[in-house]
């Protein structure tokens, strides 16, 4: 393979990814392209930028925003402590501070060519000139990136002491995020936009640390009101739930092997209700529950092998309201799509899934499965 | 008229190469928030693929695996001691973790911190694709195409709304490809090259395990300098690597140190990279084994399919047109890629080389559209039009080519599953349902 050079080849490319060298000296290892380099720095410092740095202080909007969301909160919970309004204002202007700023850094760096630094290989943080940003108090001494970094990982560290585990893992990712963060802002955009991304990660890290949030998270299986996956009941004893299945011989081949039926289901059988399976009109028998939550019966493999349609029908007895089954609005992976779930309402057939809970019809499947094991 | 490129004075092309960047960016963004949101009404590919695998957050769609990173938000947000250490599931994806546990704290929703991480990265993605290719040797115009189809590439689609991180994980190729040629194409110092190749690999590590791929392409990069000699290549690869080892070593100390080790509660729900070569190289007794384990037909085949067999095929008659790095480094990419799915078989894996695959792709969709108004304007009536109607049907022409392309891959939204389901059935099979 012989070695071509770095520079790709004129034919096709045009790379603008690199920072400006025009009149700044590139490095002996660097790629000897000014005409390019002025082309891009041409293309990518319009006369009239799309966005400034520094031209507008995103300071008075944040203000505003902070102000109306604590007159906000404060009138619509009379009741509550003003501290509570007062945090959800200081809340919401840093929130709007680091939305501006940040939206304010993206464009310059995606924009590019403003001067960034030539130094790439190294952490390109310590830019020896102090920044040309407006500095909100005059008689502090200038920072760049690194310094906020710096600082900010001593904030953190400190405001974390408390807590080794968390501290680690966000200083950790506090670090090795601001890298490479700063490190492409500053190649792209320069060091002015490099120090406002330092100080608006800064914030978006020092924030959290006077959290203490200790429950995490739960997932759930369905919502009664959710259109996405609710709960499906038996009404009635006589109602019947229904989902079919054709399987794609061609693919699958022959049911040489008993299978599954796996049905998610929510609540428990406190009531004592059971549900039972039918196959084509074959009974299965009662469902049994997993491990998992699921029910389950299994599928004799001579009832398989014949049947092009695979219809299972659902019964529960003694009634159960607390157990129920699950369906989803998305029925594109069924193998009868839209049609492949119904219910009888001791009356007629009805395509789809009957949410009891809301009472209404919804389009869905039942989330029940054929598989090879429990 | 060279492919994706129009003869213009330099000033007036860096002029509208500046708009075009400007344009992309407002694009990208557009259809990466389309396609996410879309999905949201479609169905994402994984709940429609296997819905018992489907979960609710906050109300919304979700899938059952978030309960790995869920469970970490009290470690990165509370003072209570740890009860779970950090697996290699959440390790490998430490980073994204702890932004979209930071976004929680700020705006409450989980549901919509993850989500905003994976968008995120999947826009930034098509960006860092953009860059990728101009850097791999295409014209601004092709290395925009190929931008779109990144964005719309069944590698960022398919995981969304499972908020297992995914998406953020596999936008990281792109991204640490285009730091690596960065900093191998700009270094000055090959002892601050490797240690910052080391640094990139440890981010990399953080960010899912795109750094077995880019370790054999720091080689590739590496020799296709001139400024390196072969040893030196291979001198500062190793050298990276080796910090890299020494980093994640002293870091799973660290955690340890703290309560967060592996050993303290741990979910298996991965295997590392390293274990399973491990095993796989333990099993070869011979020469007849080491065939076996080669990437076979199959593997071939679910490469080609988890990209759509004419995005391939675009792919890589678009490589061919390409300079000579970028033909060896995609070769060497791709072949891991192979050689990684025969120990993990998911198609994401086999894609693990899709910035190279899609460059050629934006590349071919370029080249057709050239020749298209080059045929146009060889016809005599047709000739006397001016240039610029030549340049905007070749445009016209590369971005429809393009458009259908990334439709190929994305008709799950106007009803046709087909191919979402073909796509996951890779992972672990038909979901009879």
């Amino acid at each position: 393979m012989s070695r071509e050079p770095a520079t790709p080849s004129a034919t096709f490319s045009r790379s603008i990814d690199l920072p400006s060298r025009a009149g700044a000296g590139a490095g002996a290892g660097a790629p000897a392209r000014d005409g390019v380099a002025g082309c891009a720095k041409a293309a990518l410092a319009p006369a009239r930028p799309l966005v400034s740095v520094g031209a507008r202080s995103p300071l008075p909007l944040s203000l505003v925003a902070g102000v109306v969301v604590a007159q906000l909160y404060l009138a619509l919970k009379p009741e509550g402590p003003i501290m509570a309004g007062l945090g959800a204002g200081v809340k919401a202007m840093l929130g709007c501070w680091l939305v501006l700023t940040l939206a304010e850094v993206a464009g310059a760096t995606l924009r590019g060519g403003a001067g960034g630094s030539e130094a790439v290989e190294a952490l390109p943080l310590r830019t020896g000139a102090a920044p040309a940003v407006r500095w909100p108090v005059a008689w502090l001494p200038r920072l760049n990136a690194l310094h906020i970094t710096v600082g900010s990982a001593a904030l953190i560290a400190a405001a974390l002491q408390r807590a080794p585990g968390r501290l680690l893992v966000n200083l950790l990712g506090f670090g090795l995020v601001a890298v490479p963060l700063l490190w492409v802002v500053q190649r792209r955009a320069g060091p002015p936009v490099a120090t406002r991304a330092a100080l608006a990660f800064a914030l978006f890290a020092f924030v959290p640390t006077h959290t203490d949030i200790r429950q995490a998270p739960a997932s759930e299986q369905a919502r009664l009101d959710s259109p996405f996956r609710w709960t499906v009941g038996w009404p009635d004893e006589s109602w019947i739930l229904r989902h079919e299945i054709q399987p794609d011989r061609l693919a699958m081949g022959p049911f040489e092997q008993p299978m599954f039926l796996t049905v998610v289901v929510v609540g428990d059988a406190r009531g004592g209700g059971q549900v039972y399976a039918t196959l084509n009109g074959q009974e299965l028998g009662p469902l049994r529950r997993t491990e998992y939550g699921t029910l389950v019966v299994g599928v004799p493999a001579d009832l398989l092998v014949t049947q092009s349609r695979l219809a299972f029908e659902l019964r529960q007895s003694p009634r159960d309201p607390a157990l129920r089954l699950v369906a989803q609005r998305w029925s594109g992976g069924a193998t009868l799509g839209p049609a492949a779930s119904s219910f009888y309402d001791t009356r007629r057939w009805w395509p789809g899934t009957f949410n009891d809970a809301a009472g209404r019809r919804e389009p869905g499947v039942y989330l029940l499965e054929l598989r090879d094991s429990p | 008229m060279s492919f994706g490129q129009e003869a213009a004075s330099p000033e007036l092309a860096a002029h509208r190469l500046g708009r075009l960047t400007f344009a992309l960016t407002f694009v990208l963004a557009c259809v990466v928030a389309g396609l996410g949101l879309a999905r949201l009404a479609s169905g994402p590919w994984y709940q429609v693929y296997a819905p018992l695998g489907g979960r609710l957050l906050e109300g919304w769609p979700t899938s059952w695996e978030a309960i790995y990173y869920l469970v970490h938000f009290p470690t990165f947000l509370g003072d209570a001691p740890p009860w779970l250490g950090i697996s290699a599931v959440q390790q490998r994806t430490l980073l994204h973790l702890y932004l979209a546990s930071a976004l929680y704290a700020w705006t409450g929703s989980a549901f919509w911190s993850l989500a905003a991480v994976d968008l995120m990265f999947w826009f930034l993605a098509g960006i860092a694709g953009y860059h990728v290719a101009l850097r791999l040797g295409a014209a601004p115009w092709a290395a925009a195409l190929n931008a779109l189809m990144t964005v719309a590439s069944p590698i960022l689609v398919s995981n969304m709304w499972r908020h297992d991180l995914h998406v953020a994980n596999f936008a990281t190729m792109p991204l640490g490809l285009w730091a690596a040629m960065v900093l191998v194409d700009e270094h000055h110092s090959r002892r601050r090259l490797a240690a910052t190749l080391g640094l990139l690999l440890l981010l990399l590590s953080l960010t899912y395990q795109y750094q077995w791929i880019l370790i054999p392409l720091f080689v590739v990069l590496l020799t296709a300098s001139p400024r390196v000699t072969p040893r030196q290549a291979l001198a500062v690869a190793l050298g990276a690597t080796l910090l890299y080892l020494i980093a994640t070593a002293a870091l799973g100390a660290a955690l340890a140190m703290v309560g967060l080790g592996a050993s303290v509660g741990e979910l298996k729900a991965v295997s590392q990279p390293g274990e399973l070569l491990a095993a796989r190289l333990a099993s070869l007794r011979s020469p007849a084994d080491v065939l076996a384990a080669l990437p076979g037909r199959y593997r071939i085949e679910v490469m080609v399919q988890a990209y759509h067999p004419a995005v391939f095929v675009a792919g890589l008659a678009g490589l061919a047109l390409l300079p000579r790095r970028t033909r060896w480094l995609a070769l060497v990419a791709s072949a891991v890629a192979l050689l990684a799915s025969t120990l993990y078989g998911p198609p994401w894996t086999a894609m693990s080389a899709y910035p190279f695959i899609y460059a050629g792709a934006g590349v071919s969709c370029a080249a057709a559209g050239t020749l298209a108004a080059r045929a146009v304007a060889a016809v005599p009536w047709l000739s006397q039009r001016p240039a610029r109607w030549s340049v905007g049907l070749a445009r016209a022409v590369s971005l429809s080519l393009t458009l259908l392309l990334a439709a190929l891959t994305n008709l799950d939204l106007v009803g046709d599953q087909q191919f979402l389901l073909l796509w996951w059935n890779y992972y672990s099979g038909r979901t009879l349902f």
